[in-house]
Parts: structure tokens; sequence; C-alpha cells
């Protein structure tokens, strides 16, 4: 594993690669729909059993649209991220200058920065809505919050989508099983509630630390922040190391 | 592996383990273990298209298994009978959408064992 | 330091129970051009990709410069420049942007990327392609814009798998010329093809594949007299099963061919002029010869006449 190659992986797939157009577009697209339902949120607000419905819980909102929408959007940008790459055989060119781990790294590093810039985009557009709108104070450290649990749970669903990309022979069977695998974190949050099942799913890790953004209860512990935030990269790292172990058993 | 072999050890693995399961009361996770087995058992025999003899096995199956315990079960029998259509009718649906569920949770463990060991 | 810059040892590739090489054991010594012969479905592009690190092998060892593959493959690909058979680039990027891209991935930072890939792209004649997009690439362009990707850094091994594939002579020439100039630098050049007249003239060292096994590994002189080192072409007026059985029984001939009625094509393993102990066994069986013509065999007849025996 190089590091340097892992950031040359990285760098190239987020501004030059054939798909760098692709990705930034999908990041625009998801920042464009979370401020579309950011500034519509007031005419839905009174479906939301919020205790203060005084001032819109911006950062809830949009804590939500990373909940909801952020799964299929990172579906959408990264289901054949690698099993492209093999499909073509642009893989070869690769592959033939650098270690396995480091291109899976490389490419993992490219989608959660592009989707961490996203997510920081939308922290910024929910403090200028609270703060122009409510003119609440700029929260420094809710945005700083926001911006690592959302990454990282974002993080957690792109490193599943790439190993079951790298698994996959080409990209429509790569699209169909990442939407299956989708289905089962989305049973598992529903069925697991009380054993282990829920930490099968990153959707229970995310809602773990809804009450930080003015959830119903406004009740904000560390320690079940620390837990979440761990739990979460041992999810990446598991499912990383999957994704590794299956690129270095194929033939390319 | 030929087809009917490959069907036939699906369907009855799945209704062997469905039926075991189905003593210790696990619940609904019966039929998640059993499609798990299933989807890695025909994964590892299958030559080719896991997931399409997966997906047919866990829905043959638990059809077989359902039917049988509709005939024979008194609970379900019970459930089944009730003058108000809408409670047989709800609950026949939670089974489908669950035999639904469980051929989408073996169809992914047949998708991940086949590849891994179709690349060896 | 040992003169094998690639050695594999015992080499097994199966594809489940199929295998598709078979104990490959080849030694490629240091400034060497190897040539690697095959038909199709040899094995030969089996034998570049574990080579290159892009298969894992079933069993055995492969050791490049000194170094097992197992262990070191990082440092492997640094002294490796390959050149695959498919020519798979990203169709809507410029030549220029996949050098480098693959020049930083081989380690050199942006500015020696940059000046390297020009150099390499004038060089192998694409300069004024530089700037446009590979969906408007010929066949020929990708090719060579694939052995310019793999001459980045300056590798010590140049791995090719059927580079002259689809170009014309003018692209075939070029291609030999810069492998000989890169060659007299020292590089060691492993190269597959089924282009045999090329690599005549390309290789000094040769290795035979055939159904996923060596056959032969030799300097390209020698491997000529595989098994037979020429062919007497005879012209029999009255030539007949027994005449032809007799010839068929000298000690030196290794196989006979007929051609026609009247003539027979004869290979022979002899480093005498054996056309005088012909022609009297044939006129002593009282057969009349009108003609006997010795040729001697091209690589392509002895990479025929190898496979063929195995």
């Amino acid at each position: 594993m190089n590091i340097l190659k892992i950031i040359v992986v990285a760098e190239d797939e987020m501004f030059n690669g054939s798909k760098s157009k692709y990705l930034l577009a999908v990041g625009g697209i998801f920042i464009f729909l979370s401020l579309v339902i950011i500034h519509y949120s007031n005419s839905i607000i009174s479906l939301f059993p919020f205790q203060n419905n005084i001032n819109v819980p911006y950062y809830l909102i949009s804590y939500l649209i990373v909940l909801i929408l952020g799964p299929l959007v990172t579906l959408i940008a990264s289901y054949d991220f690698i099993c492209n790459e093999i499909q073509t055989g642009s893989i070869r060119y690769i592959i033939s200058k650098i270690d396995r781990t480091s291109f899976i790294l490389g490419k993992f590093l490219a989608l959660s920065s592009v989707f961490t810039v996203a997510v920081f985009i939308i922290a910024i557009i929910s403090s200028l809505y609270s703060l122009f709108l409510f003119n609440n104070a700029f929260e420094l450290g809710k945005i700083i919050l926001f911006v690592v649990i959302s990454s990282l749970y974002l993080s957690c669903f792109i490193s599943g989508f790439l190993f079951i990309s790298t698994l996959s022979p080409e990209s429509k069977t790569a699209l169909i099983m990442s939407g299956v695998f989708l289905g089962i974190l989305i049973f598992a949050f529903f069925k697991g509630n009380g054993n282990f099942l829920k930490y099968l799913t990153p959707y229970f890790y995310g809602i773990s630390n809804i009450e930080l953004f003015g959830g119903l209860t406004h009740k904000f512990e560390f320690f079940e922040l620390l837990k979440t935030i761990f739990l979460m990269i041992v999810y990446n790292s598991v499912f990383l190391s999957l994704a590794s172990i299956a690129i270095k058993r194929r033939d390319l | 592996m030929d087809t009917k072999k490959l069907l036939s050890i699906g369907i009855v693995t799945g209704l062997i383990i469905i039926v075991i399961f189905s003593y210790f009361n696990f619940g609904f996770y019966d039929g998640v273990i059993a499609a798990i087995i299933v989807g890695v058992i025909i994964a590892r025999e299958a030559d080719n298209s896991p997931i399409k003899y997966t997906v047919i096995s866990i829905l043959a199956y638990n059809m077989i298994y359902w039917t049988i315990m509709a005939f024979f079960d008194q609970d379900m029998k019970m459930v089944l009978g009730y003058e108000n259509k809408a409670i047989p009718g709800l609950f026949v649906g939670t089974i489908i959408i669950m035999i639904i569920l469980f051929s989408f949770i073996g169809s992914f463990s047949a998708f991940v064992v086949y590849n891994l060991k179709k690349s060896k | 330091m040992t003169s094998n810059i690639i050695s594999t040892k015992g080499l097994y590739k199966r594809y489940g129970s199929k295998p598709v090489l078979n104990d490959v054991t080849l030694n490629v010594e240091r400034g060497d051009i190897y040539g690697f012969l095959g038909q199709n479905g040899a094995g030969k592009t089996t034998t570049i990709k574990l080579l290159s690190g892009l298969l894992i092998p079933s069993e055995g060892k492969i050791i490049i410069d000194g170094m097992d593959i197992d262990n070191e493959s990082e440092n492997i690909k640094n002294i490796i420049g390959l050149v695959p058979q498919d020519s798979n680039f990203y169709d809507k990027r410029s030549a220029l942007s996949h050098m480098q891209y693959y020049g930083r991935l081989k380690g050199l930072n942006k500015k020696d990327a940059a000046e390297q890939s020009i150099t390499l792209l004038d060089k192998i004649g694409l300069k004024n392609a530089m700037h446009k997009n590979i969906g408007h690439f010929s066949h020929g362009m990708k090719k060579r814009l694939g052995i310019a990707q793999a001459l980045l850094k300056d590798p010590k091994i140049l791995i090719l798998d059927e580079p002259t594939n689809g170009l014309d002579p003018v692209g075939i020439r070029q291609i030999r010329d810069l492998l000989h100039e890169y060659n007299r630098g020292d590089m060691t050049i492993f190269i597959s093809s089924h282009n045999l007249l090329e690599l005549q003239e390309i290789c000094n060292r040769v290795g035979i594949i055939n159904n996923g096994k060596i056959i032969a590994e030799d300097k390209i002189e020698n491997i000529r007299h595989l098994e037979s080192n020429g062919v007497i072409t005879i012209g029999i007026y009255n030539l007949n099963p027994k005449i032809i059985n007799i010839i068929r029984n000298l000690k030196f001939v290794v196989k006979t061919e007929l051609r026609s009625e009247y003539v027979i094509d004869v290979f022979v393993n002899s480093k005498k002029d054996v056309k005088p102990e012909i022609n009297k066994l044939i006129v002593e069986n009282n057969g009349q010869v009108f003609k006997l013509i010795e040729n001697s065999l091209s690589l392509e007849d002895a990479f025929i006449n190898a496979t063929k025996m195995h």
C-alpha cells in the first residue's frame, strides 16, 4: 500500500478521470436537491413533530436529507467505479504500475472526498439559511460535527458499493446487487433494533446521531457519539478489506 | 452441476433448515439463515447463474413450507379463517414480502460467494 | 548476481480444473530480446499476465531481477513496463493526459511526468495527436500509445504482448527500431508475437510454448535446428510407398510430407550434406529422381514443426 499512489489515483479520479465529470455532477445534483429541500422546508415543517417550531431546524433537515437521499446518491456514483475499469480492460495499465489495494483505496478516497465536500456545502447552506432567516449564530462546531458524521455515514455506503463493484463482472450486475444490498440494509435497520443486526447497517449509526442536530429530545451523549464514529470507521475498514481481498483474488 | 440437481439441493436444504429452525423458534431469522445458507451452497456448486437458481430455490421452498403450514398449523388456519378478510390478506401479504426479502438476502450471499469462488 | 532477469519455475495456472499453463519454466537473460512464440491459446498472454502481476499463479515461482513476485510485487512493478495485448484506454481522455497519469502512478512528479510523456509521445510518433481524445485514435495509434506508456521511467524490463498486431509495415519497422534502440541501452525485452518473421528480425532468444508447456527455449540460430534443420525436396517419377518408407527409415530423417504424386519433402536433422546418401538409396531402389533441392528452415517452419511434434 502506497499513500502517494493512493492520492494520485484519487486526484486523477476527481479531476481528470473519465468519470470525474459524472462524479462531480452527481455531487452537484445532491447539493442542488438538498438546497431545494432546505429552501422549501418551511412549507413542509408541519409534518415534523419538532418541539421548537419557531426556528426551522435546518441542520436537522439537512441531516435527514443526508440520511435518506445520501445512500441513493452514493449508489449512483459508485456502483460501477471498479467493475467498469475491469470490464473495459483499462485497469491493466494501472495495476501493472501500482498494487491493487492502493487502487481500491484511491477510488474510495476520491468518492469520499467528493461527498465530504458535498456535505460541507450542504452544512454551509443550512448555516446560511439559519443565519439570515432566523438570525442564529454561526455554529462552527455543529458544521464540523455535521461534516464528520455525514461523510463517515456516506463512506460506509461507498465502501459497501465498492466491494460489490469489485465482485461484479459487469455494470448491470453491480447496479442490481447494489440495489439489493441497499434493500437488505434498510430491512436490517427496521428489524435490527434490540439485536446485533443494527450494527450491520449504517442507517443505525446515522439515526443514533440525530439528536446532535436538534432531534426530538435534544439529548447529547459524547460517549455515544464517539462509539458511533468508531463503529463507522470499523464498518468502512471491514468493507474496504473485503474489497481489497476480492480484487487481489481477481484475474485481470 | 446439472440444473435439476442444483435446484433440488437448494429446495431440500432450505426446507430442512427452515423446519429445524422453526422448532427453535428464531422467528423471522430462520428464513434469513436458510436463505443465506442456500445461497452459499448454490453458489459453491453452480457453474453459472447462481443468483437465478438461488431465487428460484428460495421462492420454491418458501411456497412449499407456507402452503404446508396453511394446511396443518392451527394458528395459521385461525388467521386465514378470519371473517374480516383484511387480516388474512395482510398476513399473506406480509409473508410474500418476507419471501421476497429472503430471496434478496439469499441472492446477495450467492453473488458474493460465487464471485469470490470464480476469482480464485 | 544471476544473469537471468526473469525466471519462472514450475508455473501452473488453472481455471477451475482446466489447466492453462502446465509447469512453465523459462529463463530470460539480462539484455535479451526474448521472443515468446505460440499458437492461439497456447498460454502466451496468460504467461505475460502472470509476469506482470495481472494474474495470480495457481502454483510456481516467478523471480524478476532477483525479487520474488509473491513478496515484492510493488518493487517489481517499478522496473517493468507492460504493453498488454488489448489497448483499452479511456475514450474521452487525451493521449497526453493518459501518459501523465501513468507517469505519476510510476512515481514521477507532475513536472517529470509531463516532460517524459511529451518526449515519449514524440518518439513514438504521436506528438501531433497528443491532445486528441483516444476515441479518435486508430488501432495503430493506440498500440503506439500502449508502448509509450510502458516506456515511462525507463523500465529495466519491457514486456510486450503482440505489440505489432494491426500495425502497418512502417509502424512495425518503427517499433522494431525502437526496441533495438532501447535494448542497446540494456533494457531486457520480452515480446510475444504471432509474427514470426518479425521476431526473427528482432529477437536473439526464443521460447516456444504449446498447450501450456515450454517446448523449446534457446538462441534463435539454435531454434531453427529444432527437430530438423533443413528440408530436402525430392521429385521421383515412380514415387511409391516402398521408396517413401525407405527414406523415412533413415536415421537423420525427422519426417516426410507428400507434396504431390511425384514430389516429397524430407525434413532432416544432420550437420553434414545428406543429399548424396538419399539420392544413392533411391537409385538403388529403382527410383527415378528428377529433382533434389535443399532449403533451410525458417523460424516459422521450426515453430510449426515443434508445435506439431508436441
